[in-house]
């Protein structure tokens, strides 16, 4: 053969070769440049909300998990013909109980597209059984009908301690994300794709103490650890639970705070629901009354009253007063709640004694200028901006206001004609209790993200009163539970407190309702005070009783009484052995 | 009629087929098999493509000559060996490649079915855990809730100990026979067991806490051997 002959045929397989091997190559950039786009776009895509992480409380026990579920989807376009619709439902019903005629139907109806489910909730247990199944047909046959299946998970949120906590966790639903509490409130944050920590001030994930870590760090990554105990808010709700049935209450809440430095230790409400079946509950149900519900707090309001005179110098616990019985200012004449006169008492007598003659006089001499101001270092008529979703203002009517009138000024120092919240009222008591400083109450101590960790560090939002003068009140609220409201005491254990029946408003404003009341009780234990307790009722039986003295009272004390043995907190006073201090 | 140009400076052959009378190939190119063929009769064995073909094909034979000698046909071999080498490299590594996205999709399920039963386990931990299961737990076991609970006071004048020593002690209690001291210390308390005398209870506390102390004492006052801080 003669090499240097140029061979056509050669030349012509040659080029025809080359340009076979131009249009793979062509092809196949084509595919890997576009192709992967396509085949993406393709695929049935179903927009999963971004998985949550978790909540634990103080001490690690989980508040907030998720669970997994599977969806069965298929590809019905690529399941082409009966026989393969027909082997894929006969699959599925063995495999997982599924119904022949639905699937087989869904298949043959959907037909034409990429995309259809075929369950919607099925275990682990069963969807591993689907992926093994296929996996074995896989390697036996290649390819099956069975392949276009496929087992997605789902993500949804659960509840283990149900109802206990619930205005706190509040709860997600699948189409707006976090609903109330602190699934709202941290909607932002929870997500595995939500924001993450501010760059200071963070932590490796061993500054959390071993028993919170337990669970943590979630698979999402992004958790939460709140300063609430799941066993005060157990208690608490127990309690609350029992006062309400005693006393036939409509509605009732309780807060635990840590004065000093402003933590939620626990917050309950009643009735409340439970956040794995909302769906089942009455939608009123789901708000937060404890900061998002307004009241008239009554008689409580009065240490607000005398910690403005104590600070101001205006009194002193041995001022004398002397009660006539009735007392005018502005337009209105004032009472106090039995009608009585009781002559010449002390500060101190007056608040024991819960005069509202006296303290509206204390409002009046005070002027209002001064008494509106100390209202608003105690942070009343203003959110506390606990990171709780739905808190409300409360409403305080001020000089400033037209509506306003001198009587108001009288009305409001015994804490009628004025609207707080109970979160507001609670924390204005933990001002006395811490000193008369106020810290920045919050409920998520700390948050956890990649692995780092940010601490709430507690804030002191401002000093409202001397500490001098939050000793005169303390020992004052002291007299008041050793003197009037006995059954909120505790033995062996000095309880600083005060009692607050409030009438209710009608809804027209025009005056009050005659028999119904809200009863609450404020306190703490004042030798280095571990929280401040604040307990409130709706309606209580008047038949039974409507004042809280003999209402919220005794649920104070039993609350207190549990909680001091809780937090093992030793009696104040010095017993013998054949007198220790005896709980109920 | 054949015609052929050759020109020697060139490797280019431009070859026209025109009308061919019949004689010219009496019995047909099988007639030719075996005997030799001259380069005329060659060149008209070659197939015409017409005219534009044939352009072509000269345009792609100038681009691309074609080899006209053993080692040019051998460089021309080596050059398709190593493109379809590099073409078998490339389908090789892509056949690692997605061997690799199947074992990682594979690790993938493997890592999702842990965690999802990480999260029902911890699920199930919390819902067993809950307060309300182990009330009725303890129920069932016969537990009931403490009702009464005994607070009993450090004595205000105990030996001063180091503060480790102090937390590492048990708690300490008063002996019934001493009256109480004003001011009672403010320590964590312990039940005391009933049906017992409280010296009785109290005298191995004492001994262990004397130990303790002492151990504690001697340990801080003893030089470091080893560098570390007690």
């Amino acid at each position: 053969m003669n090499v240097n002959r140029p061979n056509r045929r050669f030349l012509i397989l040659a080029v025809s070769f080359g340009l076979i091997i131009f249009i793979i190559l062509a092809q196949a950039s084509y595919y890997q440049v576009f192709g992967g786009r396509r085949a993406l776009a393709e695929r049935p895509i179903v927009k999963e909300p971004a998985p949550r992480g978790m909540v634990v409380d103080s001490h690690g026990v989980p508040l907030i998990v998720n669970r997994h579920f599977f969806r069965v989807a298929a590809t019905p376009n690529l399941i082409m013909g009966d026989i393969a619709r027909d082997e894929v439902a006969k699959q599925l019903e063995s495999l997982l109980g599924l119904p022949y005629a639905n699937t087989f139907s869904t298949l043959q109806g959907r037909q034409e597209y990429p995309f259809a489910i075929l369950a919607d909730a099925i275990s682990l247990e069963e969807a591993n059984l689907l992926n093994e199944t296929k996996q074995r047909l896989a390697t036996e046959q290649g390819m099956f009908p069975l392949q276009h299946v496929y087992v997605t998970p789902m993500t949804r949120r659960s509840y283990p301690q149900g109802e206990a906590l619930a205005h706190l966790t509040g709860f997600v639903s699948v189409e707006y994300g976090g609903v109330s509490g602190i699934e709202e409130y941290y909607d932002e944050f929870l997500p595995a794709d939500g924001i993450g920590l501010l760059e200071e001030d963070t932590a490796a994930l061993d500054a959390l103490p071993a028993d919170v870590r337990r669970f943590l760090p979630s698979a999402p990554g992004k958790d939460l650890v709140l300063t609430v105990d799941r066993t005060i808010q157990w208690i608490i709700r127990e309690e609350l639970r029992r006062g309400l049935e005693e006393f036939k209450a409509v509605s009732g809440s309780v807060i635990v705070l840590d004065p000093r430095t402003g933590a939620l230790l626990g917050m309950v409400n009643l009735p409340d629901f439970d956040p794995n079946r909302y769906e089942q509950a009455p939608v009123e149900f789901f708000r937060n009354p404890a900061v998002s519900a307004q009241y008239e707090p009554g008689s409580v309001f009065k240490i607000v009253t005398m910690a403005a005179a104590l600070d101001s110098g205006m009194i002193e616990p041995t001022t004398i007063f002397t009660d006539t019985g009735s007392y005018t200012i502005g337009e209105r004449v004032v009472f106090n709640s039995d009608r009585n006169a009781y002559g010449e008492v002390t500060a101190a007598e007056a608040l024991a004694r819960s005069l509202n003659v006296i303290t509206a006089e204390i409002s009046d001499t005070m002027g209002p200028e001064q008494f509106y101001r100390y209202l608003r270092q105690f942070g009343l008529g203003e959110a506390t901006k606990i990171d709780l979703s739905g808190e409300i203002n409360g409403s305080i009517k001020t000089p400033a206001v037209p509506q306003w009138s001198r009587s108001d000024l009288g009305t409001n120092s015994f804490g009628q004609g004025l609207a707080v919240t109970p979160i507001q009222m609670a924390n204005a008591t933990a001002v006395i209790a811490n000193g008369g400083k106020m810290m920045q109450p919050y409920v998520v101590a700390a948050r956890v993200a990649d692995e780092r960790v940010q601490f709430t560090k507690p804030a002191a939002v401002r000093q409202v009163i001397s500490p001098e003068a939050a000793n005169e009140l303390t020992e004052m609220m002291i007299q008041v539970v050793e003197t009037s409201s006995v059954k909120a005491g505790v033995p062996g254990y000095r309880i600083a407190g005060k009692s607050g029946t409030a009438q209710i408003p009608l809804e027209d404003g025009s005056g009050y309702e005659k028999s119904e009341t809200i009863v609450s009780f404020v306190g703490f234990a004042p030798e280095n005070p571990r929280f401040v307790l604040l307990v409130k009722m709706d309606r209580p039986d008047p038949t039974i009783n409507q004042w809280a003295s003999h209402t919220a009272a005794p649920v104070f004390s039993r609350i207190a009484q549990r909680l001091l043995d809780y937090m093992n907190i030793p009696p104040d006073t010095a017993l013998s052995s054949g007198e220790a201090a005896t709980g109920e | 009629m054949l015609r052929s140009r050759h020109t020697a400076s060139s490797s280019t052959y431009s070859l026209q087929v025109a009308q061919l009378p019949a004689s010219e190939f009496p019995a047909g190119p099988r007639a030719l098999a075996g005997a030799e063929r001259s380069p005329r009769k060659q060149a008209a064995l070659e197939p015409s493509y017409g005219r534009a073909t044939d352009r072509l094909v000269d345009s792609l034979d100038r681009a691309i000559p074609l080899p006209s000698t053993l080692r040019s046909f051998l460089a021309y071999m080596a050059g398709l060996l190593l493109i379809a080498a590099g073409m078998l490299l490339h389908v090789s590594l892509s056949a690692q490649i997605l061997q690799a996205r199947v074992e990682v999709d594979r690790l993938k399920e493997v890592h999702d079915s842990i965690q999802n039963r990480n999260a029902e386990l911890v699920w199930e931990i919390a819902r067993k855990t809950n307060l309300e299961h182990i009330q009725q737990a303890a129920y069932a076991q016969g537990y009931r809730p403490i009702t009464q609970r005994q607070y009993v006071f450090v004595p205000a004048t105990f030996p001063a100990l180091p503060v480790s020593a102090q937390q590492a002690a048990p708690p300490a209690i008063r002996p019934a026979q001493q009256p109480a001291q004003a001011g009672p210390a403010r320590a964590a308390a312990t039940p005391m067991p009933e049906g017992r005398n409280l010296a009785q209870w109290w005298q191995p506390w004492q001994e262990r806490i004397e130990t303790t102390a002492t151990r504690l004492l001697e340990r801080v006052m003893a030089p470091s051997t080893d560098g570390d801080a007690f």
